[in-house]
């Protein structure tokens, strides 16, 4: 087993960089997601560790060897693809089999060859259809064969890019499980490359989160969710996603405030910033509660919104708001009465769990040194 | 009583109303498509009927009966005598092996040129890539007496060799079948690389089982062209043993005037191969020029 390491990868097509610069040190054994949104370098960050991609500068490594030159076949990896990429004219059999006989060079006996697509049959239940060709089989199935075809060959690495998005969302959610559980059986290295937040807060061990061809920040899925680096992360990590809006840096009492367009809201800590700094506040759906400003005290703090949709999703819904130019997120109880489309209400923050943001970086302010009170869980 | 109500019942979902009319419409349209592509079979069928008709009728005495639509004399011997007079067997044998010459070395260079255009990165590839198209442009009378020349030059007169050089590699093969290897997801082509298949590998294990169908249809193409020939192999045998089945034919309705149905006998046999091999692989040809068409 080994780690993947880049050291300063860079990759250009032509004048396009799709990946600058990136940094990124995979531990031996864990499950390290890439997440980003379409286009972001993710996926060419993984077909250069396949060796799909060169190498256009810095060094990528499988554990102690330097593999920016050497060929795919020699780098002990598996790939399982988004559209399965198995051979349609093949057996599921001939399928799994393909890596171990691909090679000439380093064929394995075909007892041993038979043994191995029994054992990866029997683990991925798939023992039944070993004569079915991939056409004849559900796409469940097929997802199931890829990775056989990957298992078989017990590579050093996997790598696995999007290889859910083709499945319905019940399937996805059982594979989801299969493959945390896959994971936990093999202890291999596996990087997954997804859009899918949901996908990669479940199932990473870290999460690298890319935008724009560079790494934003990597973390436990728990630490990246509560302590965001900077505003991409806020926004791209949590669903519905961290609400934002600008507002000036104000102090009153112990703590501070941040006064917006749509009214004031009071901060627990100011993270370094001063009275008078530009900032960008943010605050996740379910620190915002709705207030009734009929009944407020005049000079309470809050954000003045207007209820513009309510979504139920059964154990929680969603108060969709406009403030000012923006709209804003809450997450409500269930049990409470929502109030009605149209109504105006005050969004409150719960100070302790407001965030704020440098808006020329859009760094987090206080990153490293101060974060908010967030519930931590325990993550595994 | 349930006459009435059957007919006044609204219609159910299955049974969507029609608007008046569009019954008998919908049978005339289709009586219009019946009546004209019987037409056209018609106009494609009759010479092939008018062959057979002529080779089995008594020559002297069809055309004395006003050349009618119908059997004149019957010689049924017709066909054998064709056979030995024509020499078609050792003609035939003689185009068997240079078609299965030209169609073995089409396959293996079409294959591989098509995989290079379509896989692999090389400078120039698009400039070449056209020049091997415009060679589609090419008719055989242009090249023709310099290719002789070559031919001539070679000692190849009158060989197997002669009679197949020039058409071992053809631009309609490379094209027809780079158009089924594009055809190929390229997740494929990275899957088959990481499992660790070489180019070979890739092209005999994966490309050219999944391109049968444009294969195929390119093999028919290939015989058909490489049976059929007539200008190339008339300039490049001089000797009646390296007759094709194209050449005895000739010389048969050239040296048998009187017995001009031979000729016709003799064109049926050389055709029969054809029509075999169009009955047997007809779906797979008209499946494989409709390939790269529309993008599945």
């Amino acid at each position: 087993m080994s780690g993947v390491t880049f050291d300063e990868v860079t990759k250009r097509f032509g004048d396009t960089t799709a990946v600058e610069n990136m940094s990124l040190e995979v531990a031996d054994g864990e499950f390290m997601v890439l997440l980003g949104p379409s286009g972001c370098g993710k996926s060419t960050a993984l077909r250069m560790i396949a060796g799909l991609e060169e190498v256009s500068d810095g060094m990528l490594s499988i554990g102690n060897r330097v593999v920016n030159n050497i060929p795919p076949r020699e780098r002990d990896i598996a790939m399982v693809f988004q559209s399965y990429a198995l051979y349609p004219h093949m057996s599921v059999r001939k399928n799994i089999e393909s890596p171990l006989v691909a090679n000439r060079a380093n064929r394995l006996p075909a007892g041993e060859r038979s043994e191995r697509i029994d054992e990866a049959a029997e683990v991925l239940g798939l023992t039944d259809y070993l004569d079915r060709k991939p056409g004849e089989l559900s796409g469940g199935q097929r997802q199931r064969v890829a990775l056989a075809r990957a298992i078989v060959r017990r590579p050093e690495v996997f790598l696995m890019d999007e290889p859910l998005s083709n499945l319905d969302a019940k399937l996805r959610t059982q594979t989801r499980l299969e493959l945390v559980e896959l994971h936990r059986r093999l202890r291999t290295t596996f990087v997954y490359v997804t859009h899918d937040q949901v996908e990669a807060m479940t199932m990473a061990d870290r999460i690298a989160i890319i935008n724009d061809g560079h790494v934003q920040q990597v973390g436990r899925p728990q630490e990246v969710y509560d302590r965001p680096a900077n505003l991409f992360v806020a926004r791209f990590i949590g669903s519905p996603p961290m609400n934002t809006i600008s507002g000036t840096v104000g102090t009153s009492g112990t703590g501070g405030n941040v006064a917006t367009e749509a009214g004031v809201v009071a901060v627990a800590e100011l993270s370094g910033s001063r009275a008078g700094d530009e900032v960008v506040l943010g605050v996740r759906p379910e620190y915002l509660k709705p207030r009734d400003p009929s009944k407020d005290d005049p000079g309470a703090g809050g954000l003045r919104a207007r209820v513009e949709n309510i979504e139920m999703l059964g154990h929680e819904r969603h108060l969709l708001t406009r403030v000012g130019n923006e709209v804003m997120v809450a997450r409500l109880d269930p049990a409470l009465p929502p109030p009605s489309i149209g109504d105006e209400v005050v969004l409150e923050a719960d100070a302790a769990n407001v965030y704020l943001f440098d808006p020329s970086t859009t760094e987090r302010l206080g990153s490293g040194t101060s974060t908010p009170t967030a519930t931590v869980v325990a993550d595994g | 009583m349930a006459t009435e109500s059957t007919v006044t019942a609204p219609p159910t979902a299955v049974e969507r109303p029609r608007p008046p009319g569009s019954g008998l419409s919908i049978g005339l349209a289709r009586a219009g498509w019946y009546i004209s592509l019987t037409l056209l079979a018609v106009v494609v069928l009759f010479p092939i009927y008018m062959l057979v008709i002529r080779a089995i009728s008594d020559p002297i005495s069809f055309i004395n009966a006003g050349q009618p639509l119908h059997i004149v004399s019957a010689q049924w011997d017709v066909f054998s005598r064709a056979w030995s007079d024509a020499g078609l067997a050792r003609a035939m044998g003689v185009s068997a092996v240079a078609t299965i010459v030209i169609m073995g070395a089409q396959f293996m260079t079409s294959v591989l040129g098509a995989y290079a255009f379509a896989f692999l990165e090389f400078p120039l590839k698009k400039l070449l890539f056209a020049i091997v198209i415009g060679t589609l442009l090419l008719p055989i009378e242009v090249t023709l007496v310099a290719n002789i020349q070559t031919v001539r030059s070679l000692g190849w007169l009158n060989s197997v060799q002669g009679l197949t050089f020039p058409f071992l590699a053809t631009a309609l093969g490379i094209f027809l079948i780079r158009q089924g290897f594009l055809g190929l997801p390229r997740d494929l082509r990275d899957a088959a690389t990481l499992d660790g298949f070489g180019h070979i590998g890739f092209l005999f294990k994966v490309a050219i089982p999944l391109a049968k169908p444009v294969i195929g249809s390119f093999l028919v193409i290939s015989f058909l062209s490489a049976w059929n020939q007539y200008v190339w192999p008339r300039n490049a045998t001089t000797e009646g043993a390296w007759q094709t089945v194209q050449i005895a034919l000739r010389t048969l309705t050239t040296t048998r005037v009187d017995q001009i149905n031979l000729a016709f006998a003799g064109a049926i046999i050389a055709a029969l191969p054809l029509v075999l091999l169009l009955i047997f692989f007809q779906r797979q040809m008209v499946r494989g020029l409709t390939a790269g068409a529309v993008k599945g």
